[in-house]
């Protein structure tokens, strides 16, 4: 009887459900956007396949616009404004929640809404994806040349394949970011005052010399408080001593070198599961047995707070570290007014200036085979500006888009700090008329550039740096010695079925087996496991990615 | 009459009051320490270095709270968020109550099927894109109501409401239904009067529900000065964290908001809420007393 | 053009009867009978179509290869495909197997604990103590898990934190709680009961408010100590609510807390930890799998959906209370 009543229930729940249903007509129809849909007369007769691309004279376009943004822009912003009059054009900011911008970008998808320009939410993973579904327009490889020169030649020259990143089937459907960190492996950092007081005068330069100075870390009570509660290095470390073997398997604190893959015998290989792992695995089960590698490696050096601060090392646990970028340890250059310095040299200037002045910027081990091997970005990275379906059918509003691109970031530098930064004088300031450094005038400085509209309209193709100073101040300190680069840049077919299992496979063998939970030959085990699991469609796949490219 | 109580207390008793009252003590303790860490932070300068625990500020100032209730937007969000709250919590209470009022009379026809109804909904949502469309095609976007339909009622409080009014007594209402009062007139003069602990309680639900509430802002707002402030409060204490979903790419820029005025902002966020409680509670007393004179 | 009067509205309603007697069927039709009730009954039926039942059309999702462009009517169907795939995966078997053990936990321990702790709550006579512990009993309630997470990693610490500072104290081994798959689960279900034991004991605390005093005052006369009282009073007075927290925490036994374990767990126990909604998370939102997404959404609630049922069906035979 209950079975009956629930049965009544359901259907009569149902039948409105699927009345209403009917009802609601539908909303799926493809989004028409309010711009005008009809391409220019000149276009139809002309012979060149590009003049449909040219931007009509004196024509007012609306632009949606999804920028890259932290803090959401308000409709009145004063960049806004400032290039709505300068471009003659009308912007429809798209303020999507910063932490949740995929799943809002999507949201918008499905009810029809696609933007003109985006900037956020699309990567070079997710691209195919978005291509697949049909909501991204195609952007040939002329046009980009025409209407971006400048961008165009200086990103091609960084990477001659920059376009193709974004290709699908051949067909170009976005405009990959270039990085600026790219240029700069990530850190090899030192206590300098724990290296001297346990009586190491040279920084440590080969495996040898960073295993004795782990020990000693460990054992020579370096923090000189009579208790054993120092270690040589933990999570962060890992990846300079794999590096020493010559792979770097993607463990570590940071994702973005989680999906590691490497060229070897003229085929992309993942480096989790080379035999040179498991030397470097067998090493750090020694070094976890003795106490030199900190035991919460597992749970990382970062306890919550800014990711890129290493607790660990700045509360004197460990002597050495690797996490984070340069710009989270530099040093305060005095060429920049009020520099503090990364985040990690101020956390440990605020307890004493002395150790924070100490910190040694060394060298990737040099490795068995002569090399230095550590991580660094490739230039082409996950984010990709997409233009919507819709701009198909408005050439020539494409064609102003990639103009005001070129405007902002390919011509001059002033141009380009203006999009960064905002007007020059007003928002910023600089004594030097090369413009190597600048100062953010109060009281902007204590905002986010977003709420008066400045850095939305702006990517990097590094034609142009705002970093000059720091990164020269990298490179002085070798950060661009032994930067080793993915060879495989964008996803896989296959990614979402596998590469998420995959890398949780790999996390758990290296731990079980540095911690000792299963003997090092486990890792033989681990690899027949991997493949099997899916890292063999994996490895045929990234080959194949590999064999287009060069085609 | 308490006084009587306390001259009666025997050697167990007492035993056992200072065992809860220890226990009680240990649990408040654990509980408050995640808070006091807080709070000691948002009191600290930033050039205090928080890499360790502390429990009391070394360095004292407000600059932090100064910070917090100078930001354009946390102002606004706070009217926002106080808006949505009380509007919310009004409506949730009216249509609640009502709706529980009549499914717990056993005369009301095919009373099962509508608790059905609703009891059903708690397992079966049509996701995100249905509730957006329909947020958007009855042109509620930016509105306060977008914030306060889509969550007006839920059939989990719908129900222990029920439950409750179910309990009461039901002479007191018969005779009103004899002298002729309607409906609407009973639930008013008698049953609300009667009903004071789950009102209380529903209303603590709700005000908390819609004051924590980040989601459906982030959602159905597109512009900043109409966002409430938990979302506000995110995006402060967010910042700097690495994007859970970037697969690549460490963020350049450094993070704006030092720890100190994130905790601040926490702080900010969570203190008012707190605050109702203490003042609430006394009307779950008063609820009681109620209870107790009826008859 | 006029609106009909109501008798003709009656007559073309039922026309074979007499009109006279057509208004007394409209008397007598129940709904109108209590007019009063429907009126208040009537935003909620309307708002629970607008928002919940309206919106179900999405969970087709799950049967289809959902595109954006299409829309959901228009997508294609791909009937149970979805299901399959998710099936397939071993690893969503282990991610279901975690939420499983991790639920049934959280329910075993995590179901009494605010119910023991409102009624020792309530056995605290002075009213201020009572008061001033409970209001810091729900503090946790509003502090996110991003913001506990970091509390928790120092606070666990086996080197530095507190808890492991005082095991050693005492002679015992530092453990490893977080990153040691022994105990994961575990810290999973103290901290979640941590967190929300003084919010929960709230509609415990709101029913005791209801029993009738005089009943303890009429006990103590007749001689009854403070366990018998709390046995025979308080219990049976919290028991309809204790009844519904019941049935619908069985329902919850396949939910979990994706904000909890995201922020908690680490490669290290990822093969005890990993459960549904971080699994979800991983393979299928980040790469735009609605369809996928949605498969599994439905999957839990049809799973929650049987448990309450048989939780009520339980508690109807047993006790006599239900939740309809």
């Amino acid at each position: 009887m209950k079975a009956a009543q629930w049965g009544k229930t359901l259907l009569a729940t149902m039948l409105a459900g699927a009345m209403l249903t009917a009802c609601s007509g539908n909303e799926n129809s493809p989004a028409t956007n309010n711009g005008n849909n009809a391409v220019p007369a000149s276009a139809e007769g002309s012979a060149d396949p590009l003049a449909k691309y040219e931007p009509i004279e004196g024509k007012k376009y609306t632009i949606s616009w999804l920028p890259y943004e932290k803090v959401p822009v308000p409709e009145d912003a004063e960049m806004v404004k400032y290039y709505e009059e300068k471009f003659n054009v009308d912007f429809d900011i798209w303020n999507l929640d910063h932490a949740n911008v995929v799943e809002l970008f999507n949201m918008r998808l499905a009810a029809g809404e696609i933007p003109d320009y985006n900037r956020n939410a699309v990567k070079t993973n997710t691209l195919p994806q978005y291509v697949d579904q049909g909501v991204l327009a195609e952007i040939p490889e002329e046009v980009i040349k025409k209407y971006m020169p400048n961008i165009y030649e200086n990103a091609m020259k960084l990477d001659p394949n920059w376009l193709k990143y974004a290709s699908v089937d051949g067909k170009i459907y976005g405009l990959p970011i270039l990085s600026d960190a790219a240029e700069f492996r990530t850190t090899i950092v030192w206590r300098g005052d724990w290296l001297e007081k346990v009586g190491i005068t040279k920084t440590p330069d080969t495996l040898e010399e960073f295993e004795e100075a782990f020990y000693k870390f460990t054992n020579e009570d370096p923090d000189g408080n009579g208790v054993k509660d120092t270690y040589g290095l933990s999570q962060s470390g890992l990846q300079a001593i794999f590096g020493a073997f010559g792979v770097l398997p993607g463990y570590g604190p940071h994702k973005w070198q989680d999906w590691f893959w490497m060229e070897k015998d003229g085929k992309i290989v993942n480096a989790a599961v080379m035999p040179e792992a498991k030397e470097a695995l067998k090493l750090l089960n020694k070094w976890y047995k003795d106490g030199v590698l900190d035991p919460e490696f597992i749970t990382g050096e970062n306890t919550g707070d800014y990711w890129g601060i290493s607790h660990a090392f700045v509360n004197g646990k460990i002597g050495f570290t690797g996490h984070g970028q340069n710009q989270h340890w530099y040093e305060p250059l005095a060429e920049i007014e009020g520099d503090k310095g990364g985040r990690n040299y101020e956390e440990l200037a605020k307890k004493d200036p002395a150790i924070a002045k100490s910190i040694r910027y060394g060298l990737p081990p040099v490795g068995l085979n002569g090399e230095r091997t550590l991580f660094a970005n490739n230039y082409v990275d996950a984010p990709v500006i997409v233009f919507g379906k819709q701009l198909e059918d408005e050439p020539d509003k494409l064609g102003k888009i990639l103009q005001i691109l070129e405007h902002n970031m390919g011509t001059t530098k002033e141009n380009f700090y203006t999009a960064n930064l905002g007007i020059k004088g007003k928002h910023w300031d600089s004594d030097d008329e090369t413009l190597r450094t600048f100062k953010i005038l109060p009281p902007y400085n204590e905002m986010e550039g977003n709420v008066y509209g400045a850095g939305i309209f702006a990517s990097d193709f590094l034609t142009f740096t705002m970093n000059e100073v720091k990164n020269e101040w990298a490179r002085k300190n070798g950060f661009s010695e032994g930067a080793v680069r993915n060879k495989l840049i964008g996803a896989l077919p296959s990614d979402d079925m596998y590469k998420a299992e995959l890398i949780k496979l790999r996390d758990e063998a290296y731990i079980s087996i540095i911690t000792g939970d299963k003997p090092v030959d486990y890792f033989d085990e681990f690899v027949k496991k991997w493949y099997a699991a899916g890292g063999d469609q994996a490895t045929k796949e990234a080959n194949e990615w590999q064999a287009n490219l060069t085609k | 009459m308490k006084s009587i109580r306390k001259l009666r207390i025997h050697p167990g008793g007492l035993l056992f009051d200072t065992v809860n009252m220890g226990m009680m003590l240990l649990l408040c303790i654990t509980t408050l320490y995640p808070f006091l860490y807080l709070l000691t932070m948002s009191l600290s300068p930033s050039d205090v270095s928080f890499t360790t625990i502390k429990i009391w500020p070394e360095k004292f100032t407000w600059a932090n709270y100064q910070m917090v209730f100078e930001h354009k937007y946390i102002r606004s969000g706070f009217v926002n968020a106080v808006i949505r709250t009380v509007l919310g919590t009004l409506i949730t209470l009216v249509v609640t109550v009502s709706a529980a009022y009549v499914l717990a009379k056993p005369y009301f026809p095919h009373r099962k099927f509508w608790t059905q109804l609703i009891v059903l909904t708690m397992f079966f949502s049509g996701g995100l894109i249905p509730t957006y469309l329909m947020i958007k095609g009855l042109n509620l976007m930016n509105t306060v109501w977008a914030l306060v339909l889509p969550s007006m009622v839920s059939a989990f409080q719908l129900i222990v409401t029920r439950n409750f009014l179910q309990s009461l007594p039901a002479e007191l209402e018969e005779s009103a239904k004899i002298d002729g009062a309607n409906d609407i007139y009973i639930l008013w003069k008698i049953v609300i009067p009667l009903s004071m602990p789950i009102l209380v309680t529903l209303g603590l639900w709700n005000i908390v529900f819609h004051w924590n509430q980040w989601f459906d802002s982030m959602l159905y707002m597109t512009r900043p000065e109409n966002e409430v402030l938990q979302v506000v409060m995110r995006r402060i204490v967010l910042d700097g964290e690495m994007d859970m979903l970037s697969t690549a790419v460490p963020e350049m820029q450094r993070q704006v908001n030092t720890e100190t005025l994130k905790a601040a902002t926490i702080m900010f966020t969570t203190i008012p809420i707190i605050l109702i409680y203490p003042f609430v509670q006394k009307y779950f007393i008063k609820g009681m007393l109620v209870g107790a004179v009826k008859g | 053009m006029q609106a009909p009067t109501k008798a003709e509205t009656i007559r073309r309603k039922w026309p074979s009867v007499p009109v006279r007697s057509r208004l007394q069927l409209l008397k007598h039709n129940r709904y109108w009978k209590h007019r009063y009730l429907t009126i208040l009954l009537l935003p909620c039926i309307i708002y629970f179509f607008v928002f919940h039942y309206f919106p179900l059309y999405g969970v087709q999702i799950a049967f289809k290869d959902y595109k954006f462009l299409a829309g959901i009517n228009g997508s294609e169907w791909v009937g149970l495909e979805n299901f399959r795939k998710l099936f397939a995966m071993e690893s969503f078997n282990n991610a279901f197997r975690n939420t499983l053990i991790i639920s049934f936990y959280k329910f075993v321990f995590g179901f009494p604990a605010p119910i023991l702790f409102a009624i020792l709550l309530n056995e605290i006579r002075l009213v201020f103590m009572r008061r001033f512990i409970q209001s810091i009993s729900y503090f946790p309630h509003f502090l996110s898990w991003v913001i506990l997470a970091g509390v928790f990693t120092q606070f666990l610490s086996p080197s530095t934190g507190p808890l492991n500072l005082l095991l050693k104290e005492i002679g015992l081994d530092a453990v490893y709680f977080l990153g040691n798959p022994e105990w994961f689960r575990s810290v999973l279900v103290a901290t979640d009961i941590w967190k929300d034991l003084g919010w929960s004991a709230i509609i415990y605390l709101a029913a005791m408010a209801g029993i009738n005093p005089e009943l303890y005052e009429v006990a103590k006369v007749d001689g009854a100590n403070r366990f018998q009282r709390i046995r025979n009073i308080t219990l049976p007075g919290i028991a309809p609510v204790v009844t519904i927290m019941l049935i619908l925490s069985i329902g919850k036994i396949i939910q979990d807390d994706f904000d909890q374990v995201m922020n908690l767990y680490n490669p290290a126990v990822y093969g005890v930890g990993d459960v549904l909604s971080t699994y979800t998370y991983r393979t299928g939102i980040e790469s735009i799998q609605y369809s996928f997404a949605t498969a599994v959404g439905l999957f839990k609630n049809v799973i929650s959906l049987i448990a309450v049922l048989i939780a009520n069906w339980i508690a109807k035979k047993v006790s006599d209370s239900s939740l309809w």
